[in-house]
């Protein structure tokens, strides 16, 4: 072999040895994963592939000194949320409304976006399946904080312990776990999930949730209800509409049906009370 | 004198105007869920809550105590259908609602040792009494526990199956009391079924020598 071709296979097969994190294929599949599928900054291969981000390499957010190894970047090296999601109204209020919770007010001025919304695992309310599943991913970004656990044990030993704080709640752990914490930690007259509440002005005021026009139906049901049709069909969205919610269980058909069957059996009743009047009196004056 | 065991003797009486006085409760207070609207404000939903809950567990041990009268105090041999309940009973019963009431007939099915109800209040009271009850206060429960139940039912939300099937179990209960109530008053006279459900039968006002003795009692 020719020295000259020696040293173009030589580079050619160091190629191999390049460096990663350049793929142009999703995260989770991207040479990153080779080292961060474990340690201590290891990503989850299987819930990123789920979340929203799932289709981005990991240099589009870790853009600094991140295409080559060893890292040249300093921290995650990541662009503030706002540089992608800035612009429309949703992401602007809800950025204000967050500089204005009890997060930022009482705690860390740098409380951002992605305090709650883990941009590797994060997977928006429309795109989680199931009302249930909703719910279980809003929360567990408060739970990572409020009922923090390393194992399922000590995650729910602390549960119980968030729990015992919501005295006021009749079933409590059916709370916690089927309601939005945001529902009544954030201020009842805006529609917004951002704005969370310092405690002493959360929502204690059971007819919000379990009334007709309910202050869920407002800030989730509607637009779940919306999504429970395009799911299961109008029909078993109409069947499930609200249905788990005392209070909010009310179902417009069978509402009326209800009170007209028990008008028709006062009615009945009534024109049978007269008759056996009526006959009465005839019979007692012939 | 009557004879022979009592069609309503004490325990029944207190069964039934304490299942009634809770049942009462229970559909206030369960209406008050239901229709719950900040602008409704009546009772407020935690005490409505609260009480529906207290009422359901009291109205859960108040029917046991008659399933067991029935069973070993005598009661349950009133519900036994005997031949003639069904065909031509069913017929002649409503005939003599639906005509005979008005033409001041006899009752067809008048009280006797081994009846209290006619067939068609006996099927319902059946129905009512083993179906609709034990559904009733299983659905309450499902809601009153049910993290502690499966979390699906018939492939629904277990929550959305217990609070429907509640809620309607119990509008159906509701339209059987509102009959009820009505038919009480189709005894001998308006208030004959009521008084005898209220004071009994032993010193009842066809005791001292009546005619037609014990089993006169119609409803
Ligand atoms: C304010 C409400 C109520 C009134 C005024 C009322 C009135 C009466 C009267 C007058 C009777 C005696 C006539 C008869 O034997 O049919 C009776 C019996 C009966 N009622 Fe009611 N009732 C009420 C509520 C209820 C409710 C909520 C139930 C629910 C299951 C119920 C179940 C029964 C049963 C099973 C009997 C027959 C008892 C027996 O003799 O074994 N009642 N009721």
């Amino acid at each position: 072999m020719k020295p000259m071709i020696r040293i173009v296979l030589f580079l050619t097969g160091a190629l191999w040895l390049a460096p990663p994190g350049t793929a142009g294929a999703g995260g989770a599949e991207s040479d990153c994963m080779g080292c961060h599928k474990s340690g201590a900054r290891a990503i989850d291969p299987a819930r990123y592939a789920q979340s929203v981000h799932r289709e981005l390499p990991c240099t589009e957010c870790h853009m600094e000194g991140y295409d080559r190894f060893p890292h040249a970047g300093k921290g995650a090296g990541a662009p503030a949320c706002t540089d992608c999601h800035g612009g429309t109204a949703a992401f602007d209020d809800a950025a204000r409304d967050v500089k204005a919770s009890v997060h930022v007010e009482m705690g860390d001025p740098d409380f951002g976006c992605t305090n709650c919304h883990s941009p590797h695992y994060f997977l928006p309310a429309s795109r989680t399946p199931g009302r249930e599943g909703i719910f279980a991913a809003v929360n567990r970004a408060c739970i990572a904080c409020h009922a923090p656990g390393d194992t399922p044990e000590a995650g729910a030993a602390s549960m119980k312990e968030l729990s015992l704080m919501h005295g006021r709640f009749p079933h409590k752990m059916v709370h916690l776990q089927r309601v939005a914490c945001v529902a009544c930690h954030t201020p009842t007259d805006k529609d917004t999930v951002h704005l969370v509440l310092p405690k002493s002005k959360a929502l204690g005021d059971c007819i919000m949730c379990h009334s007709g026009s309910s202050l869920l139906t407002v800030k989730f049901d509607e637009y779940l209800a919306e999504k429970e049709r395009a799911e299961k069909g109008w029909l078993n969205a109409a069947l499930y509409n609200n249905a788990y919610l005392t209070g909010a269980t009310r179902h417009r058909w069978l509402d009326w049906g209800t009170f007209v069957l028990t008008v028709l059996a006062l009615a009945g009743i009534g024109i049978h009370a007269l008759g056996r009047w009526f006959f009465g009196y005839i019979r007692r004056t012939s | 004198m009557m004879s022979g065991p009592r069609a309503y003797p004490l325990w029944l009486r207190v069964w039934h105007w304490a299942n009634a006085a809770l049942f009462l409760t229970l559909l206030v207070t369960g209406l008050r869920m239901h229709y719950s609207a900040p602008s409704f404000p009546p009772i407020d939903f935690r005490v409505s809550h609260l009480v529906h809950n207290a009422a359901g567990i009291l109205l859960t041990l108040f029917y046991l105590l008659y399933i067991l009268g029935n069973l070993f105090l005598g009661n349950g041999r009133y519900y036994r259908i005997v031949s003639g309940d069904i065909s031509p009973g069913l017929m002649l019963q409503a005939g003599y609602y639906i005509h005979g009431i008005f033409l001041g007939r006899s009752h067809p099915f008048p009280h006797g040792p081994d009846r209290k109800f006619n067939p068609l209040q006996k099927l319902i009271y059946l129905a009512v009494v083993f179906l609709f009850f034990p559904a009733s206060i299983l659905t309450g429960w499902g809601l009153f526990v049910p993290d502690k139940l499966p979390q699906g039912v018939l492939g629904m939300p277990s929550f959305a199956f217990w609070a429907i099937a509640h809620t309607y179990i119990n509008f159906f209960f509701s339209l059987f009391m509102i009959v009820h109530v009505y038919l009480g008053t189709t005894g001998e006279t308006l208030g004959e079924l009521y008084r005898l459900m209220w004071f009994g039968d032993a010193h009842g006002h066809e005791e001292k020598g009546s005619p037609k003795g014990e089993g006169t009692v119609r409803a």
